[in-house]
């Protein structure tokens, strides 16, 4: 069934997109992950504009932080505080990477900025899950207990002024790591139209050293207030949020989302790890190989004034 | 007074003209359709247009060989064309020009291949065909970063790669077509000097006011034209969400967060005690 976007000014297959929405809402229930990073480049692969893509993601990771942070919110596991601070740089962080995202889109350098972006920060963090999920697996096999990191370990973040407590993580360090925190994963919001989960969770679990089991809830509540306000800010500076697009994928996602939590009950945290990590790099080369090979057209078009 | 005598040398010459083309052979259109609303379910839509060739009663002799020339233009757009380079191992747009006026959707169709119908300083002069079609490059200096090819570089024939990517990827788009000779998707005559052309028109056709031009050409030159005006315009929801998008950005993202706020609530509710 053909359907019309309004904003993306396409008609594409509504099946196709609620495929998409499940897919990639199985995976991110599966591997409890947002799924942007993933649903963004599926989008752009699928021909709509990249534009549209990122600005409409945002909006979907909205209603699936909302879900998840309420389901976190019931077992306890919100920092709101801490949440807050990081918060206070993601506010400033995406409008930041709105101004960076507007300003390349005018030059037509704005398709290049996202997929230079998802190359860096796939190629990385998939890299690095893969590293630590095969040494971890490895190590299973070898019968040894996972190396637990000491407690009371102190690093080069305890030295820093402006220091608060925070009860819940059980922390009592400087406010400037969680902004920086928060204000990266805010520019990132609105370049890549992700969470940005993908970063915040483990810096959260290894620079701010914060009890892992209150982490996910965090940073969701972080990421629900940043990726509504990319969603904002892209619609009043280029118009690009498609609501009917938006719709299609969020009702696909949370059906999704719902088999793959219970299927990923089934499975080892080590050999999820190492799946999410191949994934990750898959998406990685298909962005970095379209940036390195030649197009099939040197030329592009856009319109001129408008988005 | 040698200026009053000239133009009415020349209202008089054009006058005859007139009164010539009266008593030539005239066309009379209709389309099935003059205006096109796009609605969530658009995936295209298809125009019926018939014609007839109204014929001088006080012409006699055999029927003359007559060519139709049937084009349906687009809103002319102010468009950036971007040319990528390889730079660092990666291909990055460097160079871009502008034009303005060009068609934002072109469609033509015509009962022979152009050139055997129409003079081609009179195809060039009315943008007959897709590749007569005009394209100059906007004088004003772009807003963009990249290099901007320059009118100098441009009228040493660099901008004909320009023009031909605009039509290369319009064609890839299909906003731009041509249907040159007698086809069953095209225009052809059904009997005599009734003819029909079907008008084909893609799901992401642009919106706004369109024009269908019907030409009827004998011997290179145009007889007789007819243009109607069709409006394309999107109705219903997209309508309104188009609209509330455009004119009320803000509002229009507060509203996005809170559906998604709600679609997320809703299906944590929904999915709590499963």
């Amino acid at each position: 069934m053909q359907i019309y976007l309004p904003i993306a000014e396409m008609s594409v297959n509504a099946f196709l997109l609620l495929g998409m929405g499940g897919a990639v809402g199985f995976l991110s229930g599966l591997f409890g992950v947002g799924g942007g990073f993933l649903m963004t480049p599926l989008l752009i692969f699928s021909g709509i504009p990249p534009a549209v893509a990122v600005a409409t993601e945002a909006n979907q990771i909205v209603a699936s932080s909302v879900s998840g942070v309420l389901a976190q919110w019931r077992r306890k596991a919100v920092d709101f505080k801490m949440g807050t601070v990081l918060l206070s740089g993601g506010v400033v962080g995406s409008g930041v990477g709105v101004f960076i995202f507007s300003r390349l889109k005018e030059q037509g350098q704005v398709e290049l900025l996202i997929s230079l972006s998802y190359v860096v920060f796939l190629g990385t963090v998939g890299s690095l899950m893969l590293y630590e999920s095969v040494r971890a697996l490895r190590r299973h096999r070898a019968g040894m207990a996972p190396a637990r990191r000491k407690p009371g370990q102190h690093s080069w973040i305890h030295g820093l002024p402006f220091k608060m407590r925070f009860r819940q993580s059980k922390l009592y360090i400087s406010a400037i790591p969680p902004i920086v925190i928060g204000f990266a994963v805010g520019v990132l919001a609105a370049i890549m139209g992700v969470g940005g989960g993908f970063i915040m969770v483990p810096a959260m679990i290894y620079l701010l050293r914060m009890p892992t089991n209150i982490v996910i809830g965090t940073s969701l509540f972080q990421i629900i207030f940043v990726t509504a306000l990319v969603t904002i800010l892209h619609s009043v500076n280029s118009q690009t949020v498609d609501v009917v697009l938006a719709i299609l994928l969020l009702t696909g996602g949370v059906i999704g989302a719902q088999i793959g939590v219970r299927v990923g009950h089934r499975l080892r945290g080590e050999q999820l790890r190492a799946l999410l990590a191949l994934m990750v790099l898959a998406v990685c080369f298909r962005l970095g190989y379209d940036l390195v090979s030649t197009p099939s057209d040197l030329f592009s078009l856009a319109p001129i004034g408008e988005g | 007074m040698h200026r009053v005598h000239r133009h009415s040398l020349i209202l008089f010459l054009s006058l005859l003209a007139l009164a010539q083309a009266a008593r030539a052979d005239t066309l009379v259109t209709d389309i099935s359709k003059d205006r096109v609303a796009i609605s969530s379910i658009f995936a295209g839509a298809e125009l019926l247009l018939y014609g007839t060739i109204d014929r001088d009663p006080s012409q006699t002799g055999p029927r003359p060989r007559n060519d139709i020339v049937v084009i349906l233009r687009g809103p002319t757009e102010e468009l950036v064309v971007r040319e990528k380079e390889r730079t660092a191992g990666i291909w990055v747009n460097r160079k871009s020009v502008e034009f303005a006026l060009v068609p934002s959707f072109y469609f033509l169709a015509s009962t022979r291949r152009l050139e055997d119908i129409g003079d081609v300083t009179e195809l060039r002069a009315r943008e007959i065909g897709i590749r007569y079609l005009r394209m100059r490059p906007k004088r004003s200096a772009p807003a963009s970063a990249l290099t901007p090819v320059g009118i100098a570089e441009a009228l040493a024939g660099n901008l004909n790669r320009y023009r031909a990517a605009v039509i290369r990827n319009k064609k890839r788009e299909g906003l731009y077509r041509e249907i040159e000779g007698s086809d069953e998707e095209g225009v052809r005559f059904r009997s005599g000097s009734l003819f029909r052309a079907k008008l084909k028109i893609p799901a992401n056709v642009p919106v706004g006011n369109h024009t269908a031009e019907v030409h009827l050409l004998r011997d290179g030159k145009i007889i007789s034209t007819t243009t109607k005006s069709i409006y394309i315009h999107k109705t219903g929801v997209e309508r309104s969400i188009y609209q509330f998008a455009h004119r009320q950005p803000f509002l229009y993202g507060i509203a996005a967060v809170l559906t998604a706020l709600f679609a997320g609530w809703i299906a944590s509710v929904a999915f709590r005690n499963s």
